[in-house]
């Protein structure tokens, strides 16, 4: 679109005639699918309140409340081609009305609205109806008032949180709905409880608008002029949109003609791999180095003129790792925070900007910053998509993914053990292992029944053990979305792939593992981690033959001192042997290796070693799961599998304590602290396993 | 490619079911009339081609809600719908003022258009047009408002006369005032950004 001028027709002097000119060639380009995309907009909403203008008066007045909610706080909706946003039926309405307000001074469990026909609004007349009558609560004390409905402030800002929830394999399957969500706005401003009203009907779509809603804010209710805590009702409508849908689905069919996928299952590749034909090692990775070298190049013009310049290289500052040189990386990730802070103010709002100073910030420690970052520069990508590479939004959804996984393995299957199931159980050398005055054990106590009366401690694990009700599912269905979302973007993504199908192996889902690793393999140039998870997921489905030939395909793969960490058999090995084998060079481990595995199988006509794969898919889990195979918790997993049972107990510290349970005998104990990567055995742990130092991985 | 097929398809029907539906025969006009008036108009105001389309968005969702109390002894449909898109700015604005910079910068102007071949003479003419609409943005509203009217949306004195009902030489003097005020506003940052060099 071109916005030409006529000439000015009151004569101007002379000079501010080129200021005129000047000012009458500013063109802007109209994005083309703008005016047709608003003005479906506009059609559906005069469809929408067609038949809202026939209803009657009661309604109207009803209306009244939701719109001073919708209207009054607007900012900045987004009829253009928002995916999320909240549903508004009239304007220009009157924000004072005179309705029945609750005495009650804060949310109650069972939420009572203070008058239904007012407070849930913009439905039809039947569906009011419905909703009056379903509220089971005691009715509330009742006084005739004129109140003033809370005011949503920053919708913008909302719909865009709601946007970062919107699950992206549903908005690439084209499902939508509306969500209606009561709460209660405090005399603050602040919600307090909320709950889904009505269901959309898609589970997922409840939980998302409901995650976001507790950062919604809002003017109070005013009541004679005072501020006053109030329940108010709104819908939240999701709603795919054909753009986005499209493309989603893009990267998957286009780059890699695969074949046919049901689109249920269109991370998957049920097709077997054809591991001679695999692309040459030194293309793995290649696509993923080219993006990454045009982010940073991105960046670097991003960034040019500016503070950030004189940092190092974009790449370091893209990673957030100082480059190399730097002795004080710490001061180095405060310098550029502050530079890369100062030149987004400045401007140079760029999603590899974002990218990078949410990375900076993560490795500060500042999570919730980071995860702002990230998200800022997600809302960029949904908002022109064309100006932001693949790759950077799948590293921005990865990035964000990582933060919640963290979170996720703070939380997942935590609980506590009640003190009073230990009355019906007696382990005479661990009475004076200690009370907590929680009515919980203490952590001490399940430590010293666990090594003192294991078969006690069992018991007692299976009937007291109370898991917490945190938000692990939340946090791992958020999880798995990002992950999902970033190989959506870029499919052979290789964090997120792993992540992904890391967490399809801890829930022994072997078909969708296969099939995903296998799809990994293909999008990501044959990379070793497919083809690791691949071999694992063979080996569990009892087809060591092929596993075997994957597991040699990823060795074949990596570098040599990756395939040497992978192959190392030292946690398997005391006495004599682990003193040899230490002593000898990377080379000669190699033919070490060779003979100690021919020497596990017993029957010396097999022709595939099937110790040697049981012992390649616990390290192949082992590195993947737990980032390295030389840390406590990849050696237990390396020596003895995978635990029956994991119990992790939190005493509310950030401290937490695990029990892997390996049937008879005491659980190996762990402590492990919220959101750190580490896992280490606890000193009871370390003496138990070095106690069992002459077991050896099943025949 | 069993997915595009399937997809394509319903994103078809759904654009396709989108264009027939209706609206009020005059409505259905004026946005044809205007819609890029309103856009130019708003685009002229906010800092990126995103917040002219949510204005815009809001100006008309507006204008449906209120068609049915559009007076036309009072205003034509274009001073009335301009006189929503102002609103609307002004709210944005304000939005804008709680969450920070009003600034507009070069990366956040790619729907400039510039018909000039030479990279170097294009950069300092977008550095130009920067200055200006970042200028813009500290004069007082009214002079904002009759620029946007004027280079924004792109209409003529009488025009303008009529949106502001005031006279065609109130427009004249009003216009005349606030392209001085822009062009001292220019000057002064322009010199603030030599000194700091």
């Amino acid at each position: 679109m071109n916005n030409m001028h006529p000439r000015p027709d009151g004569a101007l002097p002379e000079e501010l005639r080129a200021l005129d000119e000047e000012l009458s060639s500013i063109r802007y380009e109209e994005r083309p699918s703008f005016g047709p995309e608003l003005r479906a907009e506009l059609a559906r909403a005069w469809a929408l309140e067609g038949g809202q203008r026939r209803a009657s008066s009661r309604r109207h007045l009803a209306a009244a409340v939701v719109a001073a909610l919708l209207v009054g706080g607007a900012a900045v909706p987004s009829a253009r081609a928002s995916l999320v946003r909240f549903i508004g039926s009239l304007g220009d309405a009157p924000t004072e009305l005179s309705v029945l307000t609750s005495e009650s001074t804060g949310p109650t469990a069972a939420p009572a609205p203070v008058e239904p026909a007012a407070m849930m609004v913009a439905a039809p007349m039947e569906d009011l109806g419905a909703l009056s009558t379903s509220v089971d609560a005691p009715a509330p004390v009742l006084t005739e008032s004129v109140v003033i409905a809370p005011v949503m402030l920053d919708r913008a800002g909302a719909e865009e949180l709601l946007q970062t929830v919107y699950p992206p394999e549903l908005q690439r399957r084209g499902v939508g709905g509306t969500v209606w969500l009561r709460m209660w706005v405090g005399e603050m401003g602040l919600p307090g409880s909320v709950e889904v009203s009505r269901s959309s009907g898609v589970g997922e779509l409840d939980q998302a608008a409901l995650r976001v809603a507790p950062q919604f804010r809002f003017e109070p209710a005013l009541q004679d002029g005072r501020r006053r805590g109030a329940w108010i009702e709104f819908p939240v409508l999701f709603e795919p949109d054909s753009d986005r849908v499209e493309r989603v689905l893009k990267p998957v069919v286009d780059p890699l003609s695969l074949p046919t996928i049901p689109r249920e299952d269109w991370w998957q590749l049920r097709e077997p791999l054809d591991l001679e034909g695999l692309p040459p090692v030194a293309s793995i990775g290649a696509s993923e180095r080219r993006a990454r070298a045009e982010a940073s190049a991105e960046l670097a013009g991003t960034l040019t003129g500016t503070d950030v310049d004189r940092h190092g290289p974009a790449e370091a500052i893209l990673d957030g790792e100082p480059p190399e040189g730097v002795v004080a990386p710490t001061q180095w990730r405060a310098a550029v925070g502050s530079a890369l802070e100062d030149a987004l103010e400045g401007g140079a709002e760029q999603p590899t900007a974002l990218l990078a100073l949410g990375r900076i910030r993560m490795r500060q420690g500042l999570r919730a910053e980071a995860r702002g970052y990230f998200e800022r520069g997600l809302r960029m990508a949904i908002r022109a998509p064309d100006e932001v590479s693949d790759w950077v939004v799948a590293e921005l959804h990865y990035e964000r993914g990582e933060l919640v996984r963290d979170r996720w393995l703070g939380s997942d299957g935590i609980g506590r053990v009640r003190s009073e199931v230990f009355a019906s159980s007696d382990c005479a050398p661990a009475r004076s292992s200690g009370r907590a005055a929680t009515g919980y054990a203490s952590v001490d106590r399940l430590i010293a029944w666990n090594y003192l009366c294991p078969d006690a401690m069992g018991s007692l694990f299976m009937t007291g053990f109370e898991t917490a009700h945190s938000g692990s599912a939340g946090d791992l269905t958020l999880m798995m979305a990002s992950m999902r979302a970033a190989m959506e973007a870029y499919p052979g993504h290789v964090g997120a792939n792993t992540h992904f199908l890391v967490t399809l192996a801890q829930e022994e889902r072997w078909d969708d593992l296969l099939s995903g690793a296998r799809r990994f393999v293909r999008t990501s140039e044959g990379h070793p981690n497919g083809l690791l998870l691949a071999g694992l997921a063979l080996h569990r489905l009892e087809r060591t033959h092929e596993a075997a030939s994957h597991f040699e395909a990823a060795l074949a793969r990596m570098t040599e001192s990756e395939a040497d960490e992978i192959s190392d058999v030292s946690v398997l090995l005391d006495g004599s042997d682990a003193r040899a084998y230490a002593r000898l060079s990377p080379a000669e481990r190699r033919t070490w290796e060779e003979g100690y595995w021919a020497r596990q199988v017993r029957d010396g006509a097999q022709d595939v070693n099937e110790p040697w794969v049981e012992h390649m898919a616990r390290t192949a889990y082992a590195r993947l799961r737990f980032g390295d195979v030389f840390g406590d918790a990849a050696e237990v997993w390396v020596r003895f599998g995978r635990p029956d049972n994991v119990h992790v107990v939190d005493e509310g510290n950030g401290r937490l304590t695990e029990f892997w349970d390996y049937g008879s005998g005491p659980d190996i104990t762990f402590v492990r602290w919220v959101s750190a990567h580490r896992t280490d055995l606890t000193p009871e742990g370390r003496a138990y396993v070095d106690d069992l130092g002459n077991i050896r991985p099943p025949q | 490619m069993r997915i595009e097929q399937e997809v394509a398809p319903k994103g078809t029907e759904r654009r396709q079911a989108r264009a027939e539906a209706p609206l009020p025969n005059d409505f259905e006009s004026w946005y044809v009339e205007h819609q890029s008036a309103v856009y130019r108009y708003v685009r002229f105001r906010v800092a990126t081609r995103e917040a002219a389309e949510d204005v815009t968005s809001i100006v008309f969702m507006k204008a449906l809600r209120s068609f049915d109390r559009y007076d036309a002894r009072k205003a034509s449909p274009r001073t009335w719908l301009l006189r929503i898109a102002r609103n609307a700015v002004t709210d944005h604005m304000r939005s804008l003022k709680r969450r920070g910079s009003l600034h507009v910068s070069l990366d956040r102007i790619p729907d400039l258009v510039a018909d000039i071949p030479s990279h170097e003479e294009r950069v300092i003419r977008q550095e130009r047009i920067q200055r200006l609409l970042n200028g813009s943005q500290t004069l007082r509203k009214a002079d904002q408002e009759i620029l946007s009217l004027r280079y924004g949306a792109g209409l003529d004195n009488a025009e303008i006369a009529e949106h502001l009902n005031i006279s065609n030489n109130a427009v004249a003097v009003r216009l005349h005032r606030a392209l001085k005020r822009l062009k001292a506003s220019v000057e002064t940052t322009t010199a603030d950004a030599i000194d700091e060099r």
